[in-house]
């Protein structure tokens, strides 16, 4: 909980349309030591992207309003900005694998926190 | 006794020899003209049935074969043949007054209401009367041959009665009823409903007349099995429908085997299930949807949960309400997959247990029964804080220990059983908690919520039996 005041911390986009959710997850990445950034859609998500540097991370609900859905969104940031790690999450019934885009990690809803901030510790490592 | 007239040839003969011919206008048999001799003589040769009708009073000979027309009738020789056929009379005796004008008359199956056993029945006859002629060459008789064809004609009425029967069944029925070749490849005859196919006749291409190209090879597997097995089968296809859309069949055919057990043709019918096929997608859309939202619901509890509780100190209990809420999540994927009527077991088990046990040290045996919402739910939260328990104290909290999962339907008496065995081996030394927490009072709920739970905290490792009436646990309510 309590907030690492790192300079330099890595930056983890949160894109969820549901206000509650999306607090939960920021709550979970600020958790893990990131510094959350929040999205209420796919085209808010790609301004961000577009914007900052600094995000290593993506963390996005697969039903968002907007043109791309988070399946979407996520082939777009692995054309786009290829460094950039992806996590999905969703209520609805297991994806197929084939349904999920290469280099993502996909949890269902509800998910666990642990998991995700292991998950993402785990992918900081990964980024370059 | 004078020679025999007629030989006793056979019995009619014998019968016509010894009647007492003197008590009738014909007199004597000596004294029979010539003419009347000869035309006995010839009928009692013939094995068509036969009868002489003579002289005004219509005195009545017939030979053997004759007899089974009369039926239970006493004998008609010497009889007026009026009176043998009095219940017919007013059909035959124009046709017997025309005779003996001189006019031969032959009639087709002719229709007679008779009793001859007892009781009135309708029977068929072909007949001819002809006239015959005296020594002096005036009509004084005639000949009826006759041959009885009633059966043949009410096995015919019955044959077209039975077709009627099927026309109207055809006509009726909601199916699409067919005939095809042997190879199943030529559709020979189409009959009963017209669905709204392309295929509104007979057709020697119908496969490519009515169903679609992508299906082809899975359908020509089933009739290609079919026609090696010669045996009936059926199979949901999709069929082309007229205005360019899809539409749903279940079809049937049954093999028409010849003698030597090969297929002579196939017999079909198809019916039109594209409603249903339509209602149980849309079923299946409101069903993901459910789900969706239902997890999605479970998901924002978990965050007004953990948001609520974020200034609490002690994290383990947080953690705890938020794994036992995706425990109850993740049983709820199981059920989502039979529309929340029952869940497979051992997908039970494993959703529940994927995070917690590591598949290399749970061992699980058992057959793999369908359980219901409400049992599936409570298994679920159950094996969570089975597997909970293991991994903090128990048999997963180093690194050698195992469970062992087992289950079974008993037979006691007239109800079944299920019980169900969690075995933790090869773990740290357990003994029973100091207090209990709402996870051991989850547990003790059982697999129903009403108990029947024994924990033994074992030498080699904790144990829990839990029994329920299989019943119970399978309500889909």
């Amino acid at each position: 909980m309590g907030q690492l005041k790192q300079p330099n911390r890595q930056a983890v986009l949160v894109v969820e349309d549901e206000p509650l959710l999306r607090m939960m997850a920021m709550d979970v990445v600020e958790d893990a030591g990131f510094e959350p950034v929040e999205a209420r859609d796919a085209d808010e998500a790609i301004k961000i992207l577009e914007a900052r540097t600094d995000i290593t991370i993506v963390f996005t609900d697969v039903d968002i309003p907007g043109s791309m859905n988070g399946l979407k969104l996520a082939a777009a940031i692995g054309d786009r900005w290829p460094p950039i790690e992806i996590i999905i999450t969703s209520g609805h019934f297991r994806l197929n694998d084939s349904s999920i885009p290469a280099r993502t990690v996909f949890f269902p809803k509800p998910y666990d926190h642990a998991e995700i901030v292991v998950t993402l510790r785990w992918m900081a490592t990964q980024s370059p | 006794m004078a020679d025999y007239v007629f030989g006793g040839q056979n019995n009619s003969a014998k019968v016509i020899d010894e009647f007492d011919w003197s008590r009738t206008s014909l007199g004597p048999i000596e004294t029979w003209p010539i003419s009347l001799r000869t035309v006995v003589d010839m009928m009692l040769a013939s094995q068509f049935p036969q009868a002489v009708v003579w002289g005004p009073e219509l005195i009545t000979i017939h030979n053997d074969a004759f007899v089974p027309i009369l039926g239970d009738k006493a004998s008609a020789i010497g009889r007026s043949f009026r009176d043998v056929w009095a219940e017919a009379w007013s059909l035959i005796g124009p046709i017997a007054e025309r005779a003996y004008a001189g006019e031969s008359t032959f009639i087709e199956n002719y229709p007679l209401l008779i009793d001859r056993h007892g009781y009135e029945e309708q029977t068929y006859f072909p007949f001819c009367y002809s006239p015959l002629k005296g020594d002096d060459g005036k009509i004084v008789g005639m000949i009826d041959t006759v041959v009885e064809t009633t059966e043949t004609v009410l096995g015919q009425q019955r044959l077209r009665e039975s077709e009627q029967r099927f026309r109207a069944f055809t006509a009726a029925t909601n199916d699409m009823i067919f005939r095809m070749s042997s190879d199943l490849k030529e559709m020979q005859q189409l009959d009963g409903r017209r669905l709204s196919t392309p295929l509104d006749q007979p057709s020697i291409d119908w496969r490519n007349e009515y169903l679609l190209p992508d299906d082809m090879p899975q359908i020509e597997a089933v009739i290609a099995k079919a026609i090696a097995d010669k045996k009936p089968f059926e199979f949901e296809h999709r069929v082309r429908r007229k205005e360019r859309t899809v539409g749903f069949m279940l079809s049937r055919a049954v093999p028409v085997l010849d003698g030597d057990g090969e297929v002579t043709e196939w017999f079909g019918a198809a019916t039109d299930i594209t409603d249903r096929k339509t209602t149980e997608q849309l079923q299946g859309v409101i069903n993901r949807e459910m789900s969706h939202r239902l997890k999605n619901t479970l998901a924002m509890v978990q965050a007004i949960a953990v948001q609520t509780l974020r200034p609490v100190q002690d994290r383990e209990p947080v953690e705890a309400l938020e794994k036992r809420i995706q425990a109850l999540s993740s049983a709820h994927d199981i059920l989502f997959d039979r529309y929340w009527q029952t869940a497979p077991i051992k997908s039970l088990i494993a959703s529940t247990l994927q995070r917690l046990v590591p598949s290399e040290r749970l061992d699980a045996e058992g057959p793999d029964i369908q359980i219901g919402p409400k049992g599936a739910l409570s298994l679920s939260l159950v094996l969570h804080e089975l597997a909970t328990n293991a991994v903090k104290y128990g048999a997963l909290s180093n690194d050698v220990g195992r469970v062992k999962l087992s289950w079974h339907v008993d037979n006691l008496g007239e109800e079944k059983h299920f019980r169900f065995i969690w075995k933790e081996c090869d773990g740290p030394p357990v003994k029973p908690p100091s207090q209990k927490g709402f996870g051991s009072k989850l547990i003790r709920m059982g697999l129903i919520g009403t108990g029947g739970v024994e924990t033994s905290y074992e030498a080699d490792g904790f144990r829990a039996e839990m029994t329920a009436g299989l019943h119970q646990i399978q309500h889909t309510e």
